[in-house]
């Protein structure tokens, strides 16, 4: 019962829709021994609300970490985090969870569902976690599911579908339960280039019809373009990415 | 092949708490296999060396009734008959008060031993100072093993105070004796050894010798001893008289090895799990070394190969602790050995070396079998390691049309080897095994068709976690179907042998108030079940006393019969159960069966018709060696009794008098007029007895407790057995659940990503685990109540031939499925706490 | 799960089934046969106080003193003889020793409870065949298993007997592969060694027996060698000797003599040899005359020497074997000769007590000799 106060708690202050994700001197390291080893440093960001801000950076310069530390997977090592009127950084473990549940849907590059259960089953469980599961919530998820266009294989289990179906459903999932902000790592990422661009195209026109905030992680220049704002990690530094210049930033990451 | 077991351990390396558990699991196993093997083996060997200490090297004794052999016979043997070759042996039990336990009193004329015992050969270097003359003509004076006399502080000219047939006396150690052999130093531990003059009148036998020990070389001799033998008297090879101890106990050591089987058992369900798992997690580095160009072989031996090093691991864990285990259960197989069979001096754990190699290639040898399945399921991956996990499990739920199919086939088996008329024990619990593999293969059937159930129940009782749970179950049937099997094995195992523990006990307690009518019973003090002779003086001081009505006595003691081996016999002279006693067929009324009895009628107990085929019809007969012959005895009755799986011969005591010429008793019965107090009675018996006589005055309460005592001490082992083979389960199924669990670190995180709490994780996994117990502790009530049924059914009447009345009671069921329960979760504890406590982040990155 | 693999499983599991349950058997190995050595016990450390001592002249009465004197602690009945039958020669000796281990019986209630031992030397030597068949029993008194009694006079231990009236005893004795039934009746009367009887073995007070002695005694009966009774007739002699303390500490063993002359007279002297070397002065002899008439012989009145060696095979001793025999009076030489050689205990005891053929220039005859302590120590 606990449980579904805080939660309840938590949807009260729905506020949170037309907020900004704030970071302040966002920094996230690691020890090794006596050496101190940055992954992020004294990131300082502003995303405004219901725009597609794409992150850009080549592999381990720390765009998950990032991500992970909006959506409160992680915590940093210095700094704050707001969305809205919450400040992250200053909820417990368990109230984390619950801003998660509530205003966050996460896509990950591996899709990331969830083997015992069922595709529809997968989308809801956000909901059935939160101790909603109305009739009028699956028929919603299934109206997802259409969208996505997985309709008919709501019954399946997440192992019989292809890499895109899957990763589809993943979408649905993240949006099922009418999240505010949409994370997404790199969710073309372990897909072939045509599956990659249906997926992406799906994400895109579902996020902007419902006016949500999507950052993505991504290393797809195609993104660039569709993008509202674009930032590239260097040097454990967060720098806006010039769209025009896309081919140099790429280029530099090959070396 | 070493690069490739290097690589196999490595990973159970990054496991390490896995590993412990499975080595853990094998340990037990070993162990308990090991701890029954040694105290059986021990207890023999304890047998033995007593039976051999005292046979020594003859080929033939001459044996006659209780009475014995008379003085006379052998003077005649040796200076008639002229065989040169034979000693007289006098031998029997005393207890050593100080001691509080039995010893064996051998006593020997050291003139004729030349050929027999060399071990009581009394060396000249062992004497000096007229030890010899004193144990030939100081009477009173003995000689022990220098070993006892060590362990219990005894000096050369200490008194020892000894008691026999409730009579106190004391006897002086004169010399030691440390023989060269270690049988002959073992016997001596339970044995003081007296001139063959001492000990007849230590043991009261004046005039009587036990046995007549003879060395003869042909057998033609032996043709002529049995000419000139007279009637009563019997020539015997010694190892036939051995075999009729080893048979009596024969059941009773079969029962203890076959419940201790059922503890690799269980470990072998912990060894599938374990190595499955692990299989199961390399997945994609076997798929690797494939693609490498590992051949299949390879990848089976590679498996094969570390389960030989964690068997081995196992094995000498459990060989350490099976030798410690050993002792303990030593002490009470020799206890209830000594209470029901024979009576046993020694008590020392004889680590053999057959046992230990038995434990250890039985240890390997489970490992590898339960190994096999998994590593030839490791072979069959594909180079790209990429083994779709729902079309694995797919596979399963294919197969089980098929596994079911086999079920029924076991259990068929089963059914048909127990119903097979036969008597063998073997094949009793070859049914039984086959009967509970029947039954775990008919587990995922049941457990797919109970998270059916449950599934369904969703739309009565909606909740997420039951139903992740549920899923979770039956999405992967290949592990945890091993796990509800080894728990359920494990329940059902405890529910059997708790009902049949339990109906027995009933049994006996509502017996016992059938045979015990009388209100005070006397006997010689035992620290075993068993009776002690005393004189027939007593009666008349018991009766003398003016609250007692009536007394009734009885003689127990054990024949040596050619036709049935050890016979119990019961010389009753007023059956104090003569309106009560339970018949399973009796030849007329009760009156007309006592007035049988009093005409030389016999009545047999149940076990001893079951092992001699004898029929409830009139007309039967036994055939028993009286002082006069062979004589044979009318069945008039055969009666419930569970005094002895031997069975007994009750019959009346002037028949037995008449024709065993022995009058002794071993107990009184007495009957107080009505209205006395029977415990004023019986502490006037003591005060009446005491400093004369030490006897043991019980009211009949008492004695009924004594004896449900003794029953419960009898089983003290086989309730240990059933908590050692719970632990085995609870290894098992914590292993279980862990692996089961842990392999899923990933999918925790994902739920986690997505919104779910800590204390929700926690639940899902207790909710997931509790079902497992649930289902198994459900499954195992059925299975439960059918092993109970077989081992009262069939084990039962086919160990020691007594009917128990079947009673199974709820608290049993519900005891043990809160066991399996209660099991389970605990289980799912460690695992639960610590996936709850894992970083998301970790969580996500497990792979 | 594949059929097949079921099968396998279920192979390997009736495989151990029947395995854990096989019988288990122990290597027997039963501890090599020793030699009991309550014998050992009685030649050592054996209490003398208690005992009565032959210290002075006592008079004899028979029948009684054919029988057991349980006063002292030892005593013997010793037969010895020269046979002849089926013109072969054969000697024999049969010997039952009496010993009491402690001074008193102790009340017992068991027929078995004693305080004496008996032991007994059976042997037959077959000069023909140079065969010594020999051996020895021990058996304690009770249970009617050994015994002695004078009147009826019997001595027995298990089936060994020597029973009977004054004028015909009968000695009964069988080994493994002969055995004796001899009749023995006194040609001449009794004779009392010694000081009437009282036989002085060493200065020592007490260190002395009380003995007599049958030197001619008719001997008819069969012997029996491998089942062959042979009829066979000859002289036997018996000495019967009881005491406490007969040897001196510092004697080291005794030769003994007794010679049976075919002209009627017999000899007996025994040389008691001191462990330093020479002859204990107390060693003596008795010559018995046609008449049955004794003379008394000390340690001056003969001289022994020896004329041969043998060495025993079996116990590595040596032996002397043939000597010269010189008495001074009468005047008397012979030359004593063993009819064979190996007439050696080698058992419990070991001694040399064989029998010999006497021959000198005026006389001939046989008899029995025996030799003690010669064990190198």
């Amino acid at each position: 019962m606990n449980d579904i106060n805080q939660m309840n708690q938590m949807n009260d202050t729905n506020n949170v829709n037309n907020n900004r994700v704030v970071l302040k001197n966002i920094s996230k390291f690691y020890w090794e021994g006596e050496k101190r080893l940055d992954i992020l440093k004294d990131i300082q960001v502003e995303f405004p609300p219901g725009k597609f801000i794409a992150l850009i950076g080549k592999s381990g310069s720390g765009k998950s970490t990032l991500l992970n530390l909006i959506s409160g997977i992680d915590t940093p090592s210095e700094g704050e985090i707001e969305i809205g009127s919450f400040s992250l950084t200053r909820l417990t473990e368990k109230e984390r969870t619950l801003f998660r549940r509530n205003h966050i849907g996460i896509i990950f590059q591996f899709f990331n569902l969830i083997p015992t259960l069922t595709v529809l089953e997968n989308v809801t469980l956000c909901q059935e976690l939160g101790g909603y599961n109305s009739a009028q919530d699956r028929k919603e998820a299934l109206q997802i599911l259409e969208q996505v266009g997985l309709g008919e294989k709501a019954q399946s289990f997440p192992d019989r579908l292809s890499g895109g179906e899957q990763q589809r459903v993943s979408i649905a999932r993240a949006l099922a339960h009418k999240p505010s902000l949409i994370i997404a790592d790199e969710p073309t990422g372990n897909l072939d280039v045509e599956t990659g661009k249906v997926v992406l195209d799906l994400l895109i026109k579902l996020v902007r019809e419902n006016g949500k905030t999507l950052i993505m992680a991504t290393h797809s220049l195609e993104v660039l373009s569709l993008a509202d704002q674009a930032y590239t990690i260097k040097n454990s530094q967060l720098a806006p990415a010039n769209k025009n210049f896309s081919d140099n930033i790429l280029g530099k990451d090959e070396d | 092949m070493i690069t490739l077991l290097r690589i196999g351990l490595r990973y159970h390396k990054h496991h390490l708490l896995q590993s412990f558990l499975l080595i853990l699991g094998i340990a037990l196993g070993v162990a308990v296999v090991i701890a029954i093997d040694l105290a059986n083996t021990s207890a023999k060997d304890s047998f033995q060396t007593s039976v051999d200490s005292v046979v020594g090297k003859a080929t033939h004794q001459i044996v006659g009734g209780p009475s014995g052999i008379e003085d006379e016979f052998y003077r005649k043997l040796r200076i008639e008959y002229r065989v040169r070759k034979s000693a007289p042996v006098v031998h029997g039990y005393v207890r050593a008060v100080d001691w509080k336990r039995p010893i064996q009193v051998l006593g020997i004329d050291p003139f004729a031993e030349a050929p027999f015992r060399s071990y009581v050969t009394i060396e000249e270097n062992n004497l000096s100072g007229g030890v010899f003359g004193d144990f030939i003509c100081q009477p009173g004076t003995v000689l022990l093993g220098q070993e006892l006399a060590e362990r219990e502080n005894i000096k050369k000219g200490s008194l020892l105070t000894l008691e026999r047939g409730a009579q106190l006396f004391q006897v002086r150690v004169i010399g030691f004796i440390s023989p060269s052999t270690t049988t002959a130093s073992q016997s001596l531990q339970g044995m003081m050894i007296a001139d063959i003059a001492t000990a007849q009148e230590i043991l009261g036998k004046i005039g009587k010798l036990s046995h007549i020990d003879l060395y003869l070389s042909q057998e033609n001799e032996a043709e002529k001893i049995r000419e000139i033998l007279p009637p009563g008297l019997s020539l015997k090879r010694p190892q036939v008289r051995n075999s009729y101890i080893a048979q009596m106990i024969r059941a009773f050591e079969f029962n203890l090895s076959a419940l201790s089987l059922m503890s690799l058992i269980i470990g072998m369900f912990l060894i599938y799990n374990t190595i499955t798992f692990s299989i199961v997690q390399r997945r994609s580095v076997l798929g690797t070394l494939r693609a490498l160009g590992v051949t299949r072989k390879q990848i089976f031996l590679m498996i094969l190969g570390e389960t030989f090093v964690f068997g081995l691991l196992g094995v000498i864990f459990g060989i350490g602790l099976g030798i410690f285990l050993g002792k303990i259960v030593l002490g009470f197989v020799v206890q209830s050995i000594s209470d029901f069979y024979y009576t046993l001096t020694l008590s020392r754990l004889n680590i053999s070396s057959w046992s230990l190699l038995k434990g250890t290639v039985l240890g390997v040898l489970t490992a590898l079998i339960a190994a096999l399945f998994p590593a030839y399921e490791a072979m069959k991956t594909p180079p790209t390691g990429l083994m779709i996990r729902s079309l694995l499990e797919d596979k399963v739920f294919r197969y089980i049309p098929r596994i079911t199919l086999g079920g029924v086939f076991f259990f068929a088996l089963g059914i048909g080897l127990l119903v097979m008329p036969s008597n063998r024990i073997e094949l009793g619990f070859l049914g039984l095994f086959a009967i509970i593999l029947g039954s775990v293969l008919f587990v995922p059937l049941l457990t797919v068709v109970c998270m059916w159930g449950i599934e369904r129940c969703q739309n009565l009782y909606p909740s997420l976690f039951l139903k992740m749970a549920a899923r979770s179950i039956s999405r992967s049937l290949s592990r945890t179907t091993v796990a509800i099997a080894s728990l359920m094995v494990a329940v059902s195992l405890i529910i059997g042998v708790s009902i049949m523990i339990g109906s027995f006990r009933n049994t006996v307690e509502s017996w016992l108030q059938t045979v015990l009518t009388a209100d005070i019973f006397i006997s010689t003090p035992s620290e075993t079940g068993r009776l002690n002779s005393f004189d027939r003086e007593i009666i008349s001081v018991v009766a003398s006393v003016k609250e007692i009505k009536e007394v009734a006595t009885s003689q127990t003691l054990q024949l040596e019969t050619p036709t049935y081996g050890m016979v119990n016999l019961n010389a009753v002279d007023r059956d104090i159960a003569r309106k009560t006693r339970l018949y399973l067929w009796q030849d007329g009324t009760h009156d007309e069966v006592y007035q049988k009895l009093q005409e030389g009628g016999v009545i047999v107990t149940e076990p001893f018709a079951y092992r001699h085929k004898i029929k409830a019809l009139p007309g039967n007969f036994i055939e028993l060696p009286t002082n006069f012959g062979q004589k044979r005895f009318p069945v008039v009755g055969i009666s419930y009794s569970y005094s002895s799986d031997q069975g007994i011969v009750v019959m009346a005591s002037p028949v037995y008098r008449k024709y065993w010429e022995d009058h002794r008793v071993s107990g009184v019965a007495a009957y107080i007029h009505e209205g006395e107090n029977v415990s004023a009675v019986v502490a006037k018996l003591e005060k009446l007895f005491s400093g004369r006589y030490n006897f043991v005055v019980q009211s009949n309460r008492n004695l009924r407790l004594s004896a449900l005592k003794i029953f419960d001490r009898t089983f003290t082992i086989t309730t240990a057995l059933r908590i050692l083979v719970a632990l085995v389960a609870f290894i098992g199924i914590l292993s279980t659940v862990m692996a089961l669990l842990l392999e899923r670190t990933k999918e925790f995180g994902i739920l986690r990503a997505n919104g779910m709490t800590p204390g929700q994780i926690f639940r899902l996994i207790l909710w997931e685990t509790s079902l497992l117990g649930l289902i198994a502790g459900i499954l195992s009530i059925p299975l439960g109540t059918i092993m109970a049924a077989i081992l009262v059914y069939v084990i039962n009447i086919r160990s020691f031939g007594w009917t128990i009345i079947f009673q199974p009671e709820l608290s049993y069921y519900i005891y043990t499925v809160a066991i399996a329960l209660g099991a389970a979760l605990a289980a799912g504890l460690y695992p639960a706490w610590r996936l709850q406590k894992a970083k998301v982040i970790q969580s996500l990155r497990a792979e | 799960m594949k059929l097949r693999t079921f099968c396998f499983f279920s192979i390997c599991f009736l495989a151990l089934w029947l395995w854990i349950f096989s019988p288990y058997s122990p290597p027997k190995s039963l501890p090599k046969e020793s030699r009991i050595s309550a014998i050992g016990a009685m030649s050592q450390g054996i209490q003398q106080e208690g005992f009565a001592n032959a210290e002075t002249l006592r008079e004899f009465h028979f029948p009684a003193d054919r029988g057991p004197h349980l006063d002292y602690q030892t005593e013997w009945w010793y037969y010895t003889g020269n046979l002849k039958g089926e013109k072969r020669r054969f000697g024999f000796q049969l010997t039952i020793f009496r010993r009491a281990l402690q001074p008193k019986k102790q009340e017992r209630s068991s027929a078995w409870g004693t305080n004496e031992i008996y032991f007994a030397h059976f042997s037959l030597s077959d000069i023909q065949n140079q065969v010594f068949y020999h051996s020895e029993r021990f058996s304690r008194k009770g249970n009617g298993l050994a015994g002695a009694q004078s009147s009826p006079f019997r001595v027995w231990i298990d089936d060994w007997s020597i029973e009977g009236p004054e004028n015909k005893v009968t000695l009964k004795a069988q080994g493994e592969n002969y055995a004796i039934d001899l009749q023995v009746s006194p040609l001449k009367p009794i004779v009392f060694q010694g000081n009437k009887g009282l036989s002085q073995k060493s200065a020592e007070k007490g260190n002395a027996s009380y003995y007599y002695a049958q030197t001619r005694l008719k001997t008819t009966g069969t012997v029996e060698i491998n089942s062959k009774p042979i009829k066979v007739e000859g002289l036997s002699w018996l000495d019967r000797e009881w005491s406490t303390s007969a040897l001196g500490k510092k004697q080291s063993g005794w030769d003994w003599f007794a010679l049976q002359l075919e002209n009627g007279c017999e000899i007996m002297l025994y040389q008691l040899r001191l462990s330093g070397g020479g002859i204990d002065p107390y060693s003596s002899g008795s010559f018995i005359n046609a008449k049955g008439e004794k003379k008394h012989l000390k340690v001056d009145d003969f001289e022994i020497s020896v004329l041969d060696t043998w060495t025993s095979l079996e116990t590595g001793i040596t032996y002397p074997s043939g000597w010269e025999i010189k008495i001074r009076e009468p005047n008397i030489a012979l030359e004593v000769t063993p009819l064979q050689k190996k007439q050696e205990w080698p058992d419990t005891f070991r001694y040399w007590e064989g029998a010999v053929k006497v021959e000198g220039e005026k006389n001939k005859g046989y008899g029995y000799v025996e030799l003690t302590g010669y064990e190198k120590h």
